[in-house]
């Protein structure tokens, strides 16, 4: 296993970083995602907005891995992928942060922050010996940098405020961020106060310009616009309309989730 | 099986709506069952002349009613969102209970309903412990087990003894052709249709079951369900446990042994789910069948008992995987 | 909500309250009420019985109480996986049978201790397919494994066990489990060894920090690209290879065992030891050394009521107590069933 990626791969081609095409999911008769196309560049943060249940969620998850599309492709840098387990998605140096978080209430910060990626010595693999106190000493530091009050790395996650479980669901993500080429955040500051979702929004920006692409599902309008280089509009599964977020009001983009049709809005 | 997608809402005819659910009461999910029981069937009597005598399948029938009475119990437990692993246990208790006191010169009769009472009493205790102690269903019952099986050898002395008067072997004997067990099977049967569909308390048992959250934010009283249902599960092990042992002719503690992987088996098969809220008293008499059917024919055909368990033992594992398969299962 | 941490130290009740949750959370009070009731069984059975406290009988408890702690081991790693086993006593009658008709067969007892154990192997990769491929819920797959396991014994045994006669062997290497090493029952000896192996495998492996996060939370650790069904297998497996284990020992001790020489209630024995040292029945929690102490607890209750001469069952009766009351400790922890 390579631990250093380089960010941008065999990228020189100048095709998007990821591109989806035709991407469709149905569960039962609600089609959660139908026939979405979407591309991600380089350094690029993309917002996805939409009501409850536009699909939005599923999108990403089907990027993740842990939902199989029906149907459609998925291709980073131009080249057609593989991604069927959540194994997949983090070998091509995707991660994300889930809107249930994913986190283990019976572990410890440390061990959530890094699970599946524990440093170990002696055998190999599964039979390795953990560095637990190497986890809680990177742990700690992780936490320090992105400026993360919780009071030890060893309490269980199970007791955490919410706004701590959504920082630690953060920490897990950008933790490994030099493997990491696309990060995935489903609504990361939903349960943050105002002073934690400020952090967050610092935060995005700073790893951007690391050499991450981001796409980020939100439902306050006014931060994606401002976060966002382009923010992507779905409704009942499918994709309406990917504005340029320097461009488009509030307004205009509430219209198109509301409405759910380019033309009602009269966009130019 | 076709379902025509009705709109919500939409009033629906209500003879049709009776022959509907009259048709999903009795078949429904069972139709696959059914077809592998015809089969088993049509296999054993292609190979054993006498299997589809009249004499045999009484055989089968008086053999299923035991079962069946506390399968019936254990569905109502898991429709409800329980579980019941003291089923063998408490059966025992009642057993040697009731055999004891009719050999100290109890009339039959009366040693048949303390056997009884002290099923329902078993069955309240398990339902008090869930759901006052808080204590898991699997958990708590398999204390029970534990504690019961502990009481029935206490009662006994840890000795099994013969009954030396043929009085208390009722279950042996025939009315108008028919063992007196298959009546009790009857009995349960119509009894427990009754309570489950036709009651209120018994259709919101489905809900309790199903998810008791929604049930409690409905205002429901789900912790009375759950005593009702153990309380009324502990009756049935009360009949079952007095039947057995006059099956027996016996007063042996350790005579429902393995009788969960059977009871277990057949409640599966007819379509009860761990997860509670689902099953059927006709679901439960199919497997119930079913797995006697199988155990009779297997024997019959000079198969050991030994690989009867491993055919059960499978056919278990195959009907839940087959029923869970459209609903995920196990994630 | 904001989950802002005041900057000045927490305040002393904040100190106190965080500790009080801290031992709740790691289980150290199991540990706590474990010590005190093993104390007290010290000295009511060292009342009762005077010989209880000679090396002689706690060697011998060791002894009767080492394969309980080989197949609780296994079945702790299961149930914090989020997997109650309850195919371990039949497992360990087939891998007896298996063991003691090869050695009859006049192979050599390697070969048989091998086949034994890689019956357990088998068993549980049955298990793990049915529970990781069919999605089958834990508890009735290995339901229906403890009824094939148990018939497949009778099988193998050409159903000589069912009156309960043993098959008995003179082979020694088979039976190398029923002698000593300086002065210690092998078993005792076999059985620490396992349990310590067990002990570092859960605590400070990947493989047992795993055993954890799938039984914590198995759809997150999907989410987080650990190999869950996979794991899950894993698990099954070492449950089953561990309960054959158990019953190779229990075969040598005795010199060869049938499909009847194990009781069907061991499992229940085994489970109550598990729960007892504060493994959830949910998954996710638990350790070792609750377990060890569980089976402690349980091995010298068993042995103390014998030799204080309360017949066999009134243990059932004593351990379906235990069983509720360490419930009703777990129940009180986390609020209960609801
Ligand atoms: N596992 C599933 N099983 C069944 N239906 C599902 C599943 N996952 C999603 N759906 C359905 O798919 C649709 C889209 O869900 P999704 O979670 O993607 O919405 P969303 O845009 O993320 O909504 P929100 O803003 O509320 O998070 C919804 O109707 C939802 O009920
Ligand atoms: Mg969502």
């Amino acid at each position: 296993m390579n631990e250093r990626a380089t960010p941008n791969g065999n990228g020189s081609n100048g095709a998007p970083l990821l591109q989806l095409r035709g991407i469709c999911r149905s569960f039962g008769h609600v089609r959660a995602v139908h026939e979405v196309d979407v591309d991600l560049q380089r350094n690029e943060i993309l917002g996805i907005v939409g009501d409850n249940g536009a699909g939005k969620s599923t999108l990403m998850k089907i990027i993740a891995g842990t939902v199989s599309p029906d149907s459609g492709q998925i291709l980073m840098n131009g080249e057609p992928v593989e991604i069927t387990t959540a194994q997949d998605s983090r070998r091509l140096g995707i991660e994300m942060i889930y809107q249930d978080l994913a986190l283990f209430d019976n572990l410890d910060v440390a061990a959530n922050v890094f699970i599946g990626r524990e440093p170990t010595r002696g055998l190999p693999s599964l039979l390795g010996f953990l560095e637990r106190r190497r986890m809680h000493r990177e742990a700690a530091a992780l936490l320090q940098r992105l400026n993360i009050m919780i009071g030890s790395t060893r309490l269980p996650v199970g007791v955490l405020s919410g706004g701590q479980r959504q920082m630690v669901a953060i920490a897990r993500a950008v933790a490994f961020e030099e493997n990491n080429h696309i990060l995935l955040m489903d609504e990361p500051s939903a349960a943050l106060g105002a002073t934690e979702s400020a952090t967050v929004t610092e935060l995005i920006r700073d790893i951007r310009g690391d050499g991450l692409s981001i796409m980020i599902i939100s439902h306050r309008i006014p931060e994606v616009l401002d976060l966002a280089d382009r923010v992507m509009v779905m409704k009942r599964g499918e994709h309406v309309a990917t504005l340029d977020a320097r461009s488009t009001s509030v307004e205009e983009c509430v219209n198109l989730i509301v409405a759910g049709a380019p033309a009602a809005t009269g966009q130019a | 099986m076709t379902t025509t997608a009705t709109p919500p809402g939409a009033p629906l005819d209500s003879r049709a709506q009776a022959a509907a659910r009259a048709r999903r009461l009795l078949l429904g999910q069972h139709v696959l069952l059914l077809i592998a029981l015809i089969l088993l069937g049509t296999y054993f009597t292609s190979r054993l002349d006498f299997f589809l005598t009249s004499q045999n399948v009484l055989t089968i029938l008086r053999f299923s009613a035991v079962t069946f009475i506390v399968a019936t119990g254990f569905t109502l437990v898991l429709i409800g969102g329980g579980l019941d692993l003291s089923i063998g246990s408490g059966m025992a208790v009642v057993g040697v209970t009731s055999g004891k006191l009719f050999e100290a010169g109890v009339p039959l009769v009366l040693a048949f309903v303390i056997g009884v009472v002290v099923g329902v009493a078993i069955g309240f205790v398990n339902g008090f412990i869930v759901t006052q102690f808080r204590i898991n269903p699997l958990i708590a019952t398999l204390a029970m087990l534990f504690a019961l099986l502990g009481v029935a050898f206490i009662i006994t002395d840890g000795r099994s003894t013969q009954l030396r008067d043929d009085g208390f072997r009722f279950a042996r004997e025939n009315v108008g052709g028919v063992p007196v067990p298959v009546f009790f099977l009857i009995a349960t049967a119509v009894l427990s249709v009754v309570l489950l569909h036709t009651t209120k308390a018994g259709r919101h048992l489905f809900a309790v079951g199903g998810n008791p959250d929604a049930a409690r934010q409905a205002a429901m009283n789900v912790d009375r369900f759950r005593l009702g249902m153990y309380t009324v599960a502990g009756l049935y092990t009360g009949i079952a446990g007095v039947l057995l042992a006059s099956d027996l002719g016996a007063i042996a503690p350790n005579s429902a042994r393995n009788w969960e992987l059977y009871v277990a088996t057949a409640v599966f098969l007819g379509g009860a789910s761990l997860t509670g809220g689902r099953g059927s008293v006709v679901g439960t008499f199919i497997g119930v069948v079913f797995v006697s059917a199988l155990d009779n024919g297997l024997v019959q055909m000079a198969v050991r008992p030994q690989i009867v368990l491993i055919v059960v033992g499978t056919a278990m594992i195959l009907a839940v995987a087959f029923d869970q398969r459209p609903k995920g299962g196990f994630r | 909500m904001t989950a802002v941490v005041p900057e000045d130290p927490p305040t002393e009740t904040s100190v106190w309250s965080q500790r009080l949750r801290d031992l709740v959370f790691s289980g150290k009070l199991t540990w706590v009420t474990l010590g005190a009731v093993i104390v007290a069984e010290f000295v009511v059975f060292s009342i009762a019985a005077p010989r209880f406290l000679s090396t002689t009988n706690l060697l011998n408890t060791g002894r009767a109480t080492a394969v309980l702690m080989i197949v609780a081991t296994g079945a702790t790693f299961g149930l914090i996986s989020g997997a109650l086993d309850i195919s371990g006593a039949s497992v360990m009658a087939l891998s007896g049978t298996i063991g003691t008709q090869i050695v009859i067969a006049g192979y050599p007892a390697s070969l048989a201790i091998l086949a034994a154990i890689a019956s357990g192997f088998g068993a549980g990769l049955v298990n793990g397919f049915v529970v990781v491929k069919l999605r089958v819920n834990p508890l009735v797959a290995t339901l229906g494994m403890l009824g094939i396991a148990y018939g497949l014994a009778f099988v193998v045994d050409g159903g000589a066990g069912i009156a309960g006669n043993l098959r008995q062997t003179t082979d020694a290497a088979y039976g190398v489990m029923k002698n000593d090493l300086v002065g210690i029952p092998l078993p005792l000896v076999f059985a620490v060894l396992f349990a310590a192996a067990g002990w570092v495998l859960l605590a400070k492996t990947r493989f047992g920090l795993y055993t954890y996060a799938v039984g914590g939370n198995a759809s997150a650790g999907r989410s987080v690209a650990l190999p869950v069904d996979r794991l899950r297998m894993m698990y099954l497996v070492f449950s089953g290879a561990c309960a054959a284990t158990g019953g190779w020992v229990l075969s040598s001790t005795l010199g060869g065992s049938g499909a009847a020489s194990v009781p069907g209630t061991l499992i229940l024995t085994v489970i109550t030891a598990v729960i007892l040292g504060g493994v959830g029945l949910m998954g996710g929690t638990g350790t070792m050394g609750g377990t060890i102490l569980g089976v402690i607890v349980l091995g010298v209750l068993e042995n103390g009521m014998t030799l204080a001469g309360w017949p066999t069952f009134y243990q059932y009766v004593v351990e379906g107590l235990l069983l509720l009351l360490a419930v009703g400790l777990e129940a009180v922890r986390t609020g209960g069933y609801r």
